[in-house]
């Protein structure tokens, strides 16, 4: 696959998949446009992996695990999740507060909970991704859980489970 | 008390953001980070005349100015002693020699540092795990990498939780790994508060310090060494070194050039 033609199919995944990891537009359109500056400089290699997808969304990952502090320094009041919900509906409000939620994790949870609960990916996956062992993984997904106040057992209007997304 | 469902929304709402960004005129792809990198900051260009001092068995790094870098020695407490570096007159992109042997594991890298901290600080490791290892060789730091699981072919490893010292904690993150090239750019988080100094050796020894909105004090530390071993430590009055969280400190637990001597320490 050559780049243009990847990065014409999969920006709009990788840009969904950046923003719901670092909460932000506009960073995950840093990272990603950082990313992808990096992925087409070794396009050759990369393009020709079985996942080349795969390949990039670990790169975000890595991008924004080292990108969260400039994140915090920089970011625009009118971005940051929690800020006042326009409507006041309280779905929004509700979500707004999952997300303000979401915000506060460590890092490395929020990785962990995306990758598992958005991106799909099992505990060893999510342990491939970031670097640890899978055990380390599902206590940080525990944690997470805890900190977002969400009961597992509750699956009362849940979800099917989630979707495996087209960057796999 | 929330549902699974509630997180589905959440990441939801925020897949709508990124739709509704992508509405807007696609953004250029910048250049990558080792091409950034090339552009050096002022401070890195008064960092080239740096020279390495070494007084009574401790290095002082100096600016060209003569006066210390903000690297002030601190005195009592200085640890482990350092190897000694002296200046270059151009950063180079330098090619790692074999020799330096990284930690094989997480526990591995704590033993190390508790060892080079004893007497000055005491660590409590709260999470940690392989460091990714280098797939592409492109002398770029934190270009585009895979971590390896279950430390497999890692080529080092970090730790990261709680140091404390003379009464003060702060979260850190150390990382010990070797690269076959370092990259040609800045390893500082925050470019525009990063120095550098080169030694005769090739080795470079990188320095960042910055405030994070919250009032957060993070320093960071990294020392690429000549023999392909990079020693990173960040440092930071808040729980998290690299991710913010609730400060624990008013205080960074360590100087800076007590964090220069442990990245430096000839006990890696």
């Amino acid at each position: 696959m050559q780049f243009d033609e990847y990065v014409r199919m999969q920006r709009p995944a990788l840009m969904r998949f950046a923003t719901v990891l670092t909460g932000r537009t506009w960073l995950a359109e840093d990272v990603v446009s950082d990313v992808l500056g990096r992925a087409f400089e070794r396009w050759d290699r990369i393009g020709e992996t079985d996942q080349p997808h795969a390949y990039v969304r670990r790169m975000v990952v890595n991008e924004y695990l080292s990108w969260q502090r400039r994140a915090k320094r920089h970011a625009p009041l009118d971005d940051e999740p929690g800020a006042p919900v326009p409507d006041g509906a309280a779905e929004r409000a509700e979500r707004a507060a999952m997300i303000h939620l979401l915000d506060r994790l460590p890092r490395r949870q929020r990785a962990a909970v995306v990758l598992r609960y958005y991106a799909g990916l099992s505990d060893e996956e999510v342990a491939a991704e970031l670097g640890c062992r899978a055990s380390t993984v599902r206590s940080q997904i525990s944690r997470a859980l805890a900190a977002l106040r969400i009961d597992i057992n509750d699956t009362a209007g849940a979800y099917p489970a989630p979707t495996v997304l087209e960057i796999r | 008390m929330n549902t699974l469902r509630d997180l589905h929304e959440a990441f939801h709402e925020l897949e709508l953001r990124a739709d509704a960004i992508q509405a807007a005129p696609e953004p250029a792809i910048r250049p990558g980070r080792s091409a950034r990198r090339l552009i050096a900051p002022t401070a890195s260009v008064a960092a080239v005349a740096a020279v390495a001092l070494t007084v009574a068995g401790v290095t002082v790094w100096h600016d060209g100015s003569g006066s210390n870098s903000g690297t002030t020695p601190a005195g009592a407490g200085g640890g482990s002693q350092p190897q000694v570096l002296q200046s270059q007159p151009v950063a180079q992109t330098t090619t790692a020699p074999a020799g330096f042997q990284p930690p094989a594991s997480a526990d591995e890298l704590a033993a190390r540092a508790r060892a080079i901290l004893a007497g000055i600080a005491t660590i409590t490791v709260t999470d940690s795990g392989p460091n990714v290892q280098m797939t592409l060789p492109s002398g770029m730091k934190g270009a585009a990498s895979a971590a390896v699981p279950n430390g497999g072919d890692a080529n080092g490893a970090m730790i990261t939780g709680t140091l404390t010292a003379a009464g003060r904690t702060g979260g850190f993150q150390l990382d010990v790994y070797t690269e076959k090239a370092h990259g040609t750019g800045t390893a500082c988080d925050v470019p525009s508060s990063c120095t550098h100094h080169v030694g005769s050796d090739g080795s470079v020894l990188w320095a960042s310090t910055w405030h994070d909105a919250t009032g957060g004090l993070t320093e960071q530390v990294e020392l690429d060494r000549a023999d392909g071993g990079v020693i990173s430590l960040h440092l930071s009055t808040e729980r998290d070194p690299k991710g913010g969280g609730p400060a624990i400190a008013s205080q960074l637990p360590l100087t800076v050039q007590q964090m220069t001597d442990l990245v430096s320490s000839d006990q890696w």
